[in-house]
């Protein structure tokens, strides 16, 4: 029996091998420490803002499914701006897609040689902020260059199409 | 030896560059979610995997049995972010003897593996990134989806999992004013300048950290390229200001460096803060030709040596702020004793 390296008080109930360095060392711990490192860990997080915000935009709908790895639901990963483990990209595909589709991560791979997508959402978003403020002229130019860069990319499909 | 008393291309103005890789694994949980024992078993997997990776004589720190002083002695030398050090009980870090790279275990991702190269050298440090890559993606279950990429915390971080960033060196830029036109041009194009250690820190010496702002959505080639151009920009922009000044002769700014220098050569207390203006502005003297006989990696090592965690571990000591203050200007003064630079 051993009790716990961390508060030296309770009964270790976990145990950990780990081996560094070809050497192997052992740790005790008990569950109530394990489970204030994890808490202290999990506090240092950073929440991603950018996602947090984009959840926002883009509310996904909360159909109540929980990641079976990490136990995380959509409402966490809202919080956080961030998932739980690799399973939840396959476990919230449907909620995550439209906003990786707005992120234009999916165009990550296949963007090699065509623009990538986020440049006209990122003008789009400009041009309606540039229209409520009134400022036409503005709206006028990010206009024109919306329009331009979304014929380029008819062109270019045009083009993978013959 | 660390790269650090190296000298590289265009090192008057791009101190380093430095490539960022995040992978994890499938199997376990992020570092979002992770329980104690997972985080063990990934340092322990990212130990195995690097076994691979002999060339970099990686020495292992686990911070759940190294000093928090020590930890953050990394973080003044930009060996490891402020996050992982807060982190501590769960996280470790891997080191290269030269300092070139390091790989934080349990950040944000479970491996985010840092490669610096001094000067604009995308080209070594993507050598080694390369390297890298190869050993960990040889890992039985490293996170990958097809379409989406690389599987981070962040979904900002999707597709190569790769970012490219840059720390530069702008004080002419500063001065003259010319900083918020360039600044705003490099937002354009996507790019964002912040101070070096982190969101929010104020400049040091007109260091910044030059780093991608929007999402990247392109290959890996393109990522290198695009900011090889930026930075390219910016070395340019920053030699013409100096080149400016220098025809200008302010009287002012001049005063402003000599004084800077004396102070330096002969102050008996000087703090953190200090310590990083009045290098700056010689830094600057270098550049107008004001100062002589200092090199960029001599200022490197200035700036970089004297912050209070590196002084407090070379000196083997916890030491209050007003004792560490002597240290430092000691320090100083030993290290330009020698040197006569005007
Ligand atoms: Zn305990
Ligand atoms: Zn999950």
């Amino acid at each position: 029996m051993h009790t716990c390296e961390h508060c030296g008080k309770n009964h270790a109930n976990i145990h950990i091998r780990q081996i560094i360095n070809e050497e192997e060392t052992e740790l005790y711990i008990c569950s109530s420490c394990a489970e204030k490192i994890q808490q202290q860990f999990l506090s240092f997080l950073k929440v991603n803002n950018f996602m947090t915000n984009m959840m926002k935009e883009v509310k996904p709908k909360d159909t109540g499914k929980i990641c079976p790895q990490c136990k995380f639901d959509i409402e966490k990963i809202r919080k956080l701006g961030k998932v739980g483990c690799a399973h939840c990209y396959e476990v919230f595909e449907k909620e995550l897609d439209p906003i990786l589709n707005k992120m234009s991560a999916r165009n990550i791979i296949a963007s090699q040689k065509s623009k990538p997508r986020i440049d006209i959402d990122a003008l789009q978003m400009q041009l309606n902020a540039a229209v409520k403020e009134e400022n036409y002229e503005k709206a006028a130019e990010l206009r024109d260059k919306i329009t331009m860069l979304k014929g380029e990319s008819h062109d270019n499909m045009a083009k993978n199409r013959t | 030896m660390t790269i650090w008393q190296k000298t590289g291309p265009e090192n008057d103005v791009v101190l380093s560059v430095r490539l960022r890789i995040a992978r994890n694994f499938s199997d376990i949980a992020f570092p979002t979610s992770m329980n104690i024992k997972d985080s063990v078993e990934v340092k322990q997997r990212i130990l195995s995997l690097s076994r691979e990776l002999e060339e970099f004589k990686f020495r292992y720190y686990d911070f759940a049995s190294i000093s928090k002083i020590e930890i953050k002695t990394f973080i003044e030398r930009h060996l490891c972010s402020k996050e992982l050090s807060r982190t501590q009980q769960m996280s470790g870090l891997l080191l290269s003897t030269d300092e070139s790279v390091s790989i934080m275990m349990n950040e944000e991702d479970h491996i985010r593996a840092q490669i610096l190269a001094v000067g604009l050298d995308y080209e070594t440090v993507r050598i080694k990134a390369d390297h890298i890559k190869k050993a960990f993606d040889q890992g039985e279950n490293i996170a990958y989806k097809k379409e989406i990429g690389y599987l981070t915390s962040c979904p900002t971080n999707l597709g190569t999992g790769m970012r490219a960033s840059a720390m530069i060196r702008i004080p002419a830029i500063i001065v003259t004013g010319a900083f918020k036109q360039m600044a705003k041009r490099l937002s354009d194009e996507g790019y964002i300048l912040r101070g070096i250690y982190g969101e929010g820190s104020a400049s040091v010496g007109g260091i910044m950290q030059l780093s991608n702002s929007r999402v990247v959505a392109t290959n890996e080639d393109e990522i290198i390229a695009k900011v090889l151009d930026v930075c390219m920009q910016v070395v340019k922009e920053e030699r013409q200001q100096r080149v400016k000044i220098t025809k200008k002769r302010s009287i002012r700014l001049e005063d402003k460096i000599m004084r800077s220098y004396g102070i330096l050569k002969h102050a008996m207390r000087i703090s953190q803060k200090e310590m990083g203006i009045l290098v700056g502005d010689i830094w600057l003297g270098k550049d107008l030709g004001l100062i002589k006989n200092l090199d960029d990696s001599e200022f490197m090592h200035l700036l970089t040596s004297t912050h209070d965690a590196t002084l407090q571990i070379n000196k083997g000591e916890q030491k209050n702020r007003g004792i560490l203050n002597i240290m430092r200007a000691r320090y100083i003064q030993e290290y330009m004793k020698e040197k006569e630079c005007i």
